[in-house]
């Protein structure tokens, strides 16, 4: 009978274990056992149970991995765990209703498109990783899921530094996401966003947008960031550009600075952009602060509360078309011309 | 000499060079990983096995020569990796939890000085002991200093005077003799998270048309100024959110000057506490130069001299609104022909004074 529980347990233990390991010691034809662990995170997937651990032992490289099933992959502080990432993507999540939780990677493009691509499952967690230099993204979002990304920085992608597609809900908080290639984070495809305390910084394009180009609705809710140097294009902008679309941002306590525009709502075709700004500094941007547009059957509205807005120099509030609405702003030293048609309205 | 001889002295010298040709394509593939390594027990001659995993080198100087551009450096265990000056696109990772020292008896700790290169350099104590400059930026792509701690240097803790994108996070830059932080160029430059104090000069300075954004960073009890920007024709540009800059007894926690003619300095400060510094904000300019600030949902208290000063001549314009000014010498202080502007939304309490005569100016909100 014990020999029965005992040769139950072992074969139990072989098939697959709640916490695998891996090390620069390790061999893939290894358990992936404390004792015997193995060399890279694609075997010791394999080997771990849904829900399980794989935990990284000391500093090497582990190598790119698509993961199907529920696991967290931990590196303690004090070890390096790289991914370069030649080609394909680095971190791969793909499986419905799968949780995972990425801690401290290194993950750096060396020719490689992005660095984690979430394609569905129904939580991602990447928690103080570090992605670089990757020909696409370095988080793209693809499915519907809850995401968050924390304490990481995304730095130089080729493209958007955080790409989200889907209706997902997305966190982004004490990060930083800088030298994008192309917009620092875009949301669109009925995405729902927070980003928190995070650095938005020489981006290419945008800093942070939200937009939609078909039915839906994509917004995001940004806090104390700050958003500057994103320098051909708007700091925080919405987008919405089809019939029945609908692109929100509401931001506030932030700093947006040294971009082309501040703020920035626009919509055409049907879509409705809406926006509001309360507490933020929007100071020395290159070209206009806050500002609307809306064209052909589109519908922008922006409401801008105790904002400071000072020395953009085309304009301070610039209502283009559409509808900015201006409440309690501190509005000066726009060389252009601090109000061009804002709305004044009243607070209760 | 027969030609046949002459033929074959000139094949044999061929087969030399291709041999020579062999031997150096081998050297050349030989020097290129992509990632290496460096520890405590390495040694700089496993150079020879691009500073492997399982045969890491001794320091950075040996790992940096055979890493490919855009390879990483990784250190594996505690010890010191010595200067080393950087001439390619790498990244230099002391993951957290490990201490890679870099100790600088003279010269300079990191020096980078090449066109078009990225840099990352992340865990490391850069410790003076005799030397200059901690880090330094002469020129490059871009510069992401993560994690670092930077003390007692002879000059600057980090010293960015070439143009590029410069980010440092989470780094401290401690007890240095000059400046902490000193961008002298048209570089743009982030600092987030991070604490800049006790430094003998400022604790960080933007000169030479710098544009520097700060934000939840403290900078603390620098000998001079807490923030030191300077204009220039171009324009330098600061601002700071979510930050705080306090104990500076000996001048401005935030200062910024227009002194020549033609000069233009930018000031932006919001969701910032400013106190026990000899004045929070302290703006200084010539009738010719062109000084502006804005002071914005700031806490500015305790400071001596004043909480918000203008001075000098009448380009020095701060616009003040939605912030707390309490327990300063004077509150709102102008001097010379410099301007405060506030459009009544400031709550101005408990100064020596709470406003110059003629201060501040009215100003109305949109």
């Amino acid at each position: 009978m014990a020999v029965a529980v005992l040769a139950f347990a072992l074969s139990s233990d072989a098939a697959a274990i709640s916490r695998t390991f891996v090390a620069s010691f390790g061999s893939d034809s290894n358990p992936c056992s404390l004792a015997m662990p193995c060399r890279g995170f694609t075997v010791a997937l394999a080997a771990t149970d849904p829900g399980g651990e794989i935990v990284v032992l000391d500093s090497a490289g582990y190598g790119q991995v698509t993961i199907g099933k529920s696991v967290s992959i931990t590196v303690p502080a004090g070890i390096y765990a790289g991914v370069s990432v030649m080609s394909g993507d680095g971190i791969t999540v793909n499986a419905a209703g799968i949780n995972v939780a990425l801690t401290n990677l290194t993950i750096n493009g060396q020719g490689g498109r992005d660095g984690i691509r979430f394609v569905q499952g129904a939580r991602l967690n990447v928690s103080s990783c570090q992605i670089t230099g990757m020909d696409r993204n370095g988080v793209r979002v693809e499915g519907s899921g809850t995401v968050a990304i924390a304490r990481s920085a995304i730095r130089g992608s080729a493209q958007e530094g955080v790409f989200v597609g889907a209706a997902a809900n997305v966190t982004i908080v004490r990060s930083r996401i800088q030298s994008s290639g192309g917009d620092g984070i875009a949301m669109t495809g009925g995405a729902a966003g927070t980003v928190a305390r995070t650095l938005v910084f020489d981006s290419g394009l945008f800093g942070i947008t939200a937009s939609q180009g078909a039915a839906g609705t994509s917004q995001i809710a940004v806090d104390d960031t700050a958003v500057s140097d994103n320098g051909a294009a708007t700091g925080v902008y919405a987008e919405a550009t089809a019939a029945s679309a609908v692109a929100r941002i509401d931001v506030t306590d932030s700093l947006v600075t040294r971009n082309f525009n501040g703020l920035f709502g626009f919509s055409q075709s049907g879509g409705t952009a809406m926006m509001s700004a309360t507490g933020n500094d929007v100071v020395e941007n290159r070209f206009v602060g806050v500002t609307t547009a809306a064209d052909s059957g589109g519908a922008t509205t922006l409401r801008s509360s105790q904002n400071a807005v000072f020395r953009n120099p085309v304009a301070g509030l610039l209502q283009s078309s559409g509808s900015l609405y201006t409440n309690k702003n501190y509005v000066r030293d726009n060389d252009g011309g601090d109000n061009f048609g804002a709305q004044a309205d009243s607070a209760l | 000499m027969p030609d046949d001889r002459r033929r074959s002295l000139r094949r044999s010298l061929a087969h030399i060079v291709t041999a020579l040709a062999v031997a150096l394509s081998a050297a050349t593939a030989h020097a290129a990983a992509q990632r290496t390594f460096v520890s405590p027990g390495g040694a700089d001659v496993n150079t020879a096995a691009n500073c492997a995993l399982a045969a890491p080198c001794r320091s950075f100087g040996a790992a940096i020569g055979v890493t490919n551009a855009g390879g990483e450096i990784i250190v594996l265990d505690s010890a010191g990796y010595g200067p080393v000056a950087i001439a390619k696109s790498v990244s230099i990772i002391s993951p957290p939890g490990i201490y890679a020292g870099v100790s600088v008896m003279s010269g300079e700790g990191i020096t980078i000085n090449t066109a078009g290169v990225e840099v990352t350099l992340r865990g490391l104590t850069i410790n003076g002991q005799g030397g200059s400059v901690g880090i330094h930026f002469v020129q490059g792509s871009r510069l992401d200093i993560d994690g670092c701690n930077v003390g007692n240097m002879g000059a600057q803790g980090i010293l960015i005077d070439g143009a590029g994108t410069i980010s440092i996070a989470n780094t401290t830059v401690i007890g240095n003799t000059g400046v902490g932080l000193e961008v002298d160029s048209a570089a743009v430059v982030a600092v987030i998270d991070s604490l800049v104090e006790s430094n003998g000069s400022h604790g960080i300075a933007a000169e030479g048309g710098a544009s520097m954004t700060v934000s939840g960073t403290t900078v603390a009890r620098n000998g001079q100024k807490g923030l030191f920007v300077q204009g220039v024709a171009a324009g330098t540009r600061m601002a700071m959110t979510s930050s705080v800059v306090s104990d500076h007894a000996s001048g401005a926690g935030l200062y910024a000057e227009a002194l020549n003619a033609g000069d233009v300095v930018r000031l932006d400060v919001t969701n910032s506490t400013l106190a026990r510094n000899a004045s929070g904000v302290q703006v200084n300019s010539i009738a010719s130069g062109n000084a502006k600030a804005g002071v914005v949902s700031n806490q500015i208290v305790e400071n001596p001299v004043a909480g918000i000063l203008a001075q000098g001549s009448g380009s020095s314009v701060i616009r003040a609104s939605r912030n707390g000014v309490f327990r300063n010498g004077v509150g709102l202080s102008t001097t010379g022909g410099g301007v405060i502007y506030s459009p009544t939304t400031n709550y101005v309490r408990d100064n020596g004074a709470d406003a110059s005569a003629g201060t501040p100016a009215p100003d109305s909100l949109l």
